[in-house]
């Protein structure tokens, strides 16, 4: 089969693989219908989440027509259209069971480097490097899901590819994103970070009862989208002084609660974004926090901050006196995406939700690096680009 | 029906490595007398100078140093306390002299009972065990384990005991050295499931050449421990061993003997 692999720091390329084969009693495999880029690729694409491998299918966002399924597997049958979790669970260990399935004990065959570096290894995600388990990614005319039961969920009928796919990864994230603030009515919301999941997220604040939501990015195409498709106010930070424009307009109290939908390769304007980008290039720091900084100071006090943009390793200068004293709450985690997905296809079908909007670009296997290069420097006005395998 | 299975800890003592990190073993009191005896030593040894003088510095700032943190080496090297917290329990089924003994734990999401019934079918071994290829029961609790590692096949005869009370698995060899390593289970609180601590008991001298060989050539017997309880608790938990499998350019998994799949159906967890 052809798939979009890894070929070292930002290049990716088209080869041919073997077709996936069932290998456990639980997996199921699917013709991928269409698979999406995701801001997390970056990461690894960049350099900066180490295991990747020459070779290394990429892609983790993805919807499919299940062809085949082991003996084990018992809800999910060949044929159904299914939407797959982007993290898999095990379905059956105490994280499973307790609804934290980004903490499963069971899906990376490859614990070594997660336990040393986090103190405990976690899930295994596809195509994410080695560190999460080395699976094959869904930028490829097949994958293999192993507990499909588990992490496979199938779409209601009538309901497009283009409405689902992103209940994948962007979806859930988002949505847990906004589930960790705990919203109660009043609340205002800020979101850093308008890309997909920064979208989800504006979008997911208000399902859950937020009566303002802030969202702010740099790029105009970006911000308009929040505004004009998400419904929220919003802030270029390079034209305002974000913690200042915040306590503004919300009464001088703050944000009840802010998201961080960026993670470790923040942009800036400040002299500590500059500081960040010295010590992340001399390898003293591998992320570069400096939304999670902003929206650490910029909280009401005993607010919540809730962080789901991706980070890795480590950050420096963490505010950690201001966290403290004033009380904030701050929770955080990879998407248990198959604790929402249920509820989330639901709100899709009754047509509460549909980011089908995410998508602005669509493209082959065949000229995935110049996707990658289109989504990466946001060019074009993009916002995500969709891998449509069999065309 | 079995009854509860007791802690892990009450019946087979703390494990080695919370050991290591907590060896007090002189009592409060103890503790005050040692220092201000030692600090009138090492001033009587400042007032006296001298050869005599520089010999009580030294006993004095032991006696202080002793005080001060807790531990006794003397005491250790003897196997006394004179701390009333609870001593750790040694292991009731092993012997400890002369023996490097490696230890992990596990938990997992399954009742006592029922990784025991598990467990005690030597047949399920080599799906879980790191370089266990079969394993042959050869009755009266013997059996035959065959090995392959680095190509190499061997087989080794051990006998097993089975502590149906305390849920514990002990395998020694028939003939050879006294090495043995035992399976021990014990209830995880709040109905998290069984504790798994996997103890392995090495002479000296194989301990030391294994270590010598894990820096060499990975055969590092607590990465074997880690490894197999690693897998047990996949199979027991999710029914089956988790595999990436092999794709792309990857010619195999790295230190990757190739995965198995057991035939049987473990007892995994209900769907949710």
């Amino acid at each position: 089969m052809q798939a979009l692999c890894y070929q070292g720091v930002n290049r990716v390329g088209v080869e041919t693989v073997p077709d996936p084969e069932l290998l456990g009693p639980h997996d199921a495999i699917l013709r991928v219908t269409m698979s999406s880029v995701c801001g997390s690729d970056l990461h690894l694409l960049d350099g900066y989440v180490p295991t990747m491998r020459h070779g290394d299918i990429i892609g983790h966002e993805f919807i499919g027509e299940v062809i085949e399924v082991a003996t084990e597997v018992k809800k999910i049958r060949p044929g159904m259209r299914v939407v797959v979790d982007s993290i898999i669970g095990c379905g059956h260990c105490f994280f499973c069971q307790s609804e934290q399935y980004s903490l499963c004990d069971n899906t990376n065959p490859e614990p070594e480097f997660t336990d040393k570096l986090y103190g405990y290894p976690t899930a295994g995600i596809y195509g994410y490097s080695h560190a999460f388990g080395g699976f094959a990614g869904s930028h490829a005319t097949y994958v293999r899901v192993p507990f499909a039961d588990t992490n496979a969920f199938e779409v209601p009928e009538g309901l497009p590819d283009e409405r689902v796919l992103f209940a994948s990864d962007a979806l859930p994230t988002g949505y847990m994103g906004a589930d960790l603030c705990n919203i109660q009515p009043g609340d205002v919301v800020a979101v850093w970070g308008c890309g997909g999941v920064g979208q989800m997220a504006i979008l997911s604040a208000y399902l859950l009862g937020a009566e303002r939501v802030i969202a702010i990015d740099r790029f105009p195409e970006r911000l308009a989208m929040a505004r004009d498709r998400a419904g929220a106010e919003i802030l270029d930070y390079e034209q305002v002084d974000v913690r200042e424009a915040l306590r503004e307009m919300t009464g001088g109290r703050g944000p009840d609660a802010c998201i961080d939908c960026v993670g470790m390769e923040a942009h800036g304007t400040g002299i500590d974004y500059a500081y960040d980008r010295v010590k992340q290039a001399v390898r003293l720091e591998t992320d570069r926090p400096t939304v999670l900084r902003q929206a650490i100071l910029a909280c009401r006090k005993g607010g919540t901050v809730s962080i789901m943009g991706v980070y890795g390793g480590f950050v420096d200068k963490f505010p950690m006196g201001a966290a403290m004293n004033k009380g904030l709450t701050l929770k955080m985690g990879q998407q248990h995406g198959q604790r929402y997905i249920p509820r989330l296809l639901e709100h899709i079908r009754k047509g509460e939700l549909d980011p089908s909007y995410l998508i602005t670009h669509r493209a082959r296997l065949a000229d995935g690096q110049q996707a990658y290069d289109t989504f990466k420097e946001k060019r074009d006005g993009c916002m995500r680009v969709v891998f449509t395998p069999e065309a | 029906m079995h009854s509860k299975t007791p802690r892990l800890d009450d019946i087979h003592g703390i494990p080695a490595r919370a050991r290591k990190m907590n060896p007090l073993n002189v009592g409060p009191n103890e503790r005050v007398v040692s220092a201000a005896l030692g600090g009138g030593l090492v001033a009587w040894g400042i007032w006296r100078r001298g050869a005599l003088g520089l010999l009580a510095g030294a006993v004095g700032g032991a006696l202080v140093h002793r005080g001060v943190r807790g531990y006794c080496p003397a005491y250790a090297a003897f196997g006394i306390s004179s701390r009333k917290a609870p001593k750790p329990t040694p292991m009731p089924l092993l012997e400890t002299e002369k023996l490097t003994r490696i230890e992990r734990t596990v938990t997992v999401a399954r009742p006592a009972a029922e990784v025991y019934a598990f467990l005690r079918d030597p047949s399920h071994v080599p799906h879980f065990a790191p370089h266990v290829e079969g394993v042959e029961d050869l009755g009266e609790g013997r059996i035959r384990v065959w090995t392959v590692l680095n190509g190499e096949r061997s087989s080794w005869e051990a006998h097993i005991d089975l502590d149906h009370e305390a849920r514990a698995i002990v395998l020694g060899h028939a003939e050879g050295p006294p090495e043995r390593l035992a399976i021990l289970l014990g209830d995880a609180p709040g109905g998290r499931g069984t504790e798994i601590r996997l103890v392995l008991e090495l002479s000296k001298t194989r301990g030391l050449l294994l270590r010598a060989l894990a820096a060499v050539a990975g055969a590092d017997p607590d990465a074997w421990a880690h490894a197999g309880l690693r897998r047990l608790k996949m199979l027991l938990e999710a029914g089956e061993i988790v595999t990436a499998g092999v794709w792309g350019h990857h010619p195999a998994r790295p230190g990757g003997a190739p995965d198995r799949q057991p035939t049987g159906s473990p007892p995994a967890g209900s769907s949710p």
